[in-house]
């Protein structure tokens, strides 16, 4: 076995870069203290923001973020759901919600790595957005 | 079922289909998500395990008014509680230092500052401070019993604007919780240290903790340093229903009243901007960047003799209203800021004195306001419980206006009412107002308002309020008019109107001296019976003006042109 880099602290980087001139990097913050909450929490918040006119760059930061635990996991071996999802349609939004708690989509051995690499992720934006926040 | 159904709401995304608990439907009733969620809590919480400080730690216990919010910050969209420990509802310690430093800086000298909060000192040189600030936990599991969902409803622009939008929002309180906080120290303090210590916290909470302290919430019995005036009295009502049904005194009605009556008086006075501006420096406003600000009032209702009870309709027996009975209550009106010059102080003092002196006059406080409460002044009405009641109790009686037969006292009170609302100038500019903004229906000017009165010789003696349910002279009739307004009706567009008349039976006291030349209050069994009223142009509202204009009974025009 070799040690293979995820670049996790590099992923973050290349979020807070792309996200510093919408405002929105504050929400680092909140994307750290929401895993407590477990993967649905997290995914679900760019929908509810979505929703706001005027919270469309908040939505897309963590969606994008999302996206980005998405493919790290994917680097590894791991399928984390990501249905395009329409936050107005509520059977869309359950079927995802579902795949996230679903022993035979997600193990729990794989929600805790997931969920750990989010940590990380999470971890190293409020790292970058403490030196790149306005 | 599926292994997400069974996942607690706050794991799920806050999304229409998923969790919502800060979406409130009013035809749903107690079947609200927020219910759910707030069931969720208190069934996780570890009921049994009461958090306990180490034993180095310093403890006091406070007990809350009415609610309590310590806003986690967490859910955009609702506010509720730090949850803590074991799924205990938590003051954090954080913030439990904010208000201490704040308190502590009006009460202690700079370098007594530094020592117990730290900070920077002369030189610009960061001390660390030697208290530690650990947070509040409920000193048992009796909050846990209580309803938590707590709605919301601002209905400023309903009431004063033309009917404007109005829409409830759920938030999660606690319900007159008793918290333990804690305080240590990383220096040994003296015992009169501690004892400062502890008085310092005691003024951090007497100016209110969490959230929307102004209207009352996170608010403990006392108020030493913050307190602008105090009022005695008692009143009697509908109360409250929590959108499950549950009855509840809600204090956060003082504030709408004073504040609505805030808006009236500047309304007939200036501008609608500038009266808007106004109302939003006395009582705060919520908005985006600049527009939110934090009034320079609050207030913190005590009625530690409160009781709620049920009315039964006789006539409809599934009528049943919840009622309340205050007692002997204390309502303060609180300094939110404390950089006002002792003039400004004073000032501010006398317009909130006479502001409630009109409230009391002219309106009520809550549910019905508009209306004299109907079981004292007409109690063989039986269909609906209507109106409320309120009085100054003994310590209040001198801000009853004393009056004579002619009722001139009460012209005399109207007109400095409305002259005195432009001295406060130093507030906000006043703009000289050319016409009353169309569409504000309660501007507080002669050419928009009349108020008629009379002297009744007893409660039995209301005439007026037997207009608003019969004719009042031959077939003519208010009932169900633009001027009473109606509610609840399925027959009409809209369902409910806001009136435009008030009634209201204000008590008569007597002012004499005793034999030292110190003046006594004595009450009589009299009224003034005070018809206020915003006419229209309507057929009905002039027929009933031109009725008035006719002395019938007594009645005259006390304030307002005709």
């Amino acid at each position: 076995m070799t040690w293979k880099l995820y670049e996790i602290d590099r992923t973050a980087h290349d979020l807070v870069l792309e996200f510093r001139d919408r405002e929105v990097l504050g929400e680092s913050h909140k994307m750290r203290a929401t895993i407590a909450y477990g993967l649905e929490r997290f995914w679900g918040e760019h929908l509810r923001l979505s929703q706001k006119e005027k919270e469309r760059d908040k939505s897309d930061f963590w969606k994008a973020t999302w996206d980005a635990l998405c493919k790290v996991m994917k680097d590894a071996g791991i399928t984390v759901p990501n249905d395009s999802v329409n936050p107005r349609n509520t059977s869309e939004i359950k079927s995802m919600a579902a795949k996230l708690w679903d022993e035979r989509v997600l193990t729990i051995e794989q929600r805790k790595v997931a969920l750990a690499v989010l940590i990380e992720i999470c971890d190293s934006l409020v790292w970058w957005t403490q030196r790149y926040k306005k | 079922m599926p292994a997400d159904d069974y996942v607690p709401l706050m794991f799920q995304a806050q999304v229409e289909g998923r969790s919502q608990i800060q979406r409130l439907i009013p035809s749903q009733k107690a079947d609200q998500q927020a219910y759910d969620w707030a069931k969720q809590w208190q069934k996780g919480c570890d009921k049994n395990n009461v958090p306990q400080f180490e034993s180095h730690i310093q403890t006091r216990k406070y007990q809350f008014t009415w609610r309590m919010v310590t806003n986690s910050g967490q859910d955009a969209g609702v506010i509720r509680p730090v949850i803590g420990e074991r799924g205990w509802a938590y003051f954090p310690g954080s913030s439990m230092k904010g208000a201490f430093l704040r308190a502590c800086r009006q009460l202690c000298p700079a370098d007594e500052v530094l020592l117990f909060c730290g900070g920077k000192d002369k030189d610009g040189e960061l001390h660390p401070g030697m208290l530690r600030f650990h947070g509040g936990y409920p000193n048992d599991a009796e909050w846990l019993d209580n309803s938590l969902v707590d709605v919301v409803h601002p209905q400023e622009d309903w009431q004063s604007k033309n009917q404007g939008n109005h829409s409830a929002f759920i938030q999660i309180s606690l319900h007159q919780p008793t918290f333990v906080f804690g305080i240590s120290s990383s220096k040994t303090l003296t015992s009169e240290q501690w004892e400062l210590v502890w008085k310092v916290w005691r003024t951090a909470l007497e100016q209110g903790i969490g959230s929307r302290v102004s209207a009352g919430y996170g608010q403990i019995a006392t108020h030493s340093g913050n307190k602008l005036v105090g009022f005695s009295l008692s009143g009697e009502g509908p109360a409250s229903k929590l959108i499950d049904g549950q009855e509840e005194f809600r204090p956060n009605l003082f504030k709408a009243a004073l504040r609505g009556h805030t808006r009236r008086l500047f309304n007939g006075i200036t501008d609608e901007a500038t009266a808007d501006r106004i109302t939003k420096l006395l009582w705060g406003g919520i908005g985006r960047g600049e527009d939110a600000i934090v009034g320079l009032l609050g207030i913190s209702f005590n009625a530690p003799n409160l009781e709620l009870e049920e009315w039964q309709s006789p006539v409809h027996r599934n009528n049943v209203v919840p009622i309340y009975e205050t007692g002997d209550a204390v309502l303060d009106v609180l300094l939110m800021k404390s950089d006002l010059t002792s003039e400004q102080q004073d000032e501010l003092k006398q317009f909130i004195i006479r502001l409630m002196k009109f409230a009391m006059l002219l309106g009520g406080f809550g549910k019905s306001w508009r209306r004299a409460y109907h079981p004292h002044f007409f109690p063989a009405y039986k269909r609906q419980l209507i109106g409320c009641h309120w009085e100054f109790t003994k310590r209040s009686y001198p801000l009853y206006i004393p009056f004579g037969e002619d009722l001139a006292a009460i012209t005399k009170f109207l007109d400095t009412f409305h002259d005195k609302g432009k001295e406060l100038s130093w507030l906000q500019k006043l703009e000289p107002q050319e016409k009353l903004t169309p569409g504000i229906r309660e501007a507080w000017h002669q050419s928009n308002v009349q108020v008629w009165g009379r002297l009744a010789r007893d409660k039995k003696d209301s005439l007026a309020i037997r207009w608003l349910h019969e004719p009042y002279q031959g077939a003519k009739s208010i009932k169900h008019s633009e001027l009473t307004g109606w509610s609840s009706r399925n027959d009409l567009q809209p369902k409910t109107k806001i009136g435009r008349i008030w009634h209201r039976l204000y008590p008569r006291f007597h002012r004499t001296q005793n034999s030292d030349g110190r003046p006594i209050w004595k009450p009589t069994t009299q009224y003034a019976e005070l018809l206020t009223i915003f006419p229209d142009d309507s057929t009905v509202s002039d027929d009933f003006l031109d009725f008035l204009g006719r002395k019938p009974y007594g009645f005259k025009q006390l304030w307002g042109n005709q």
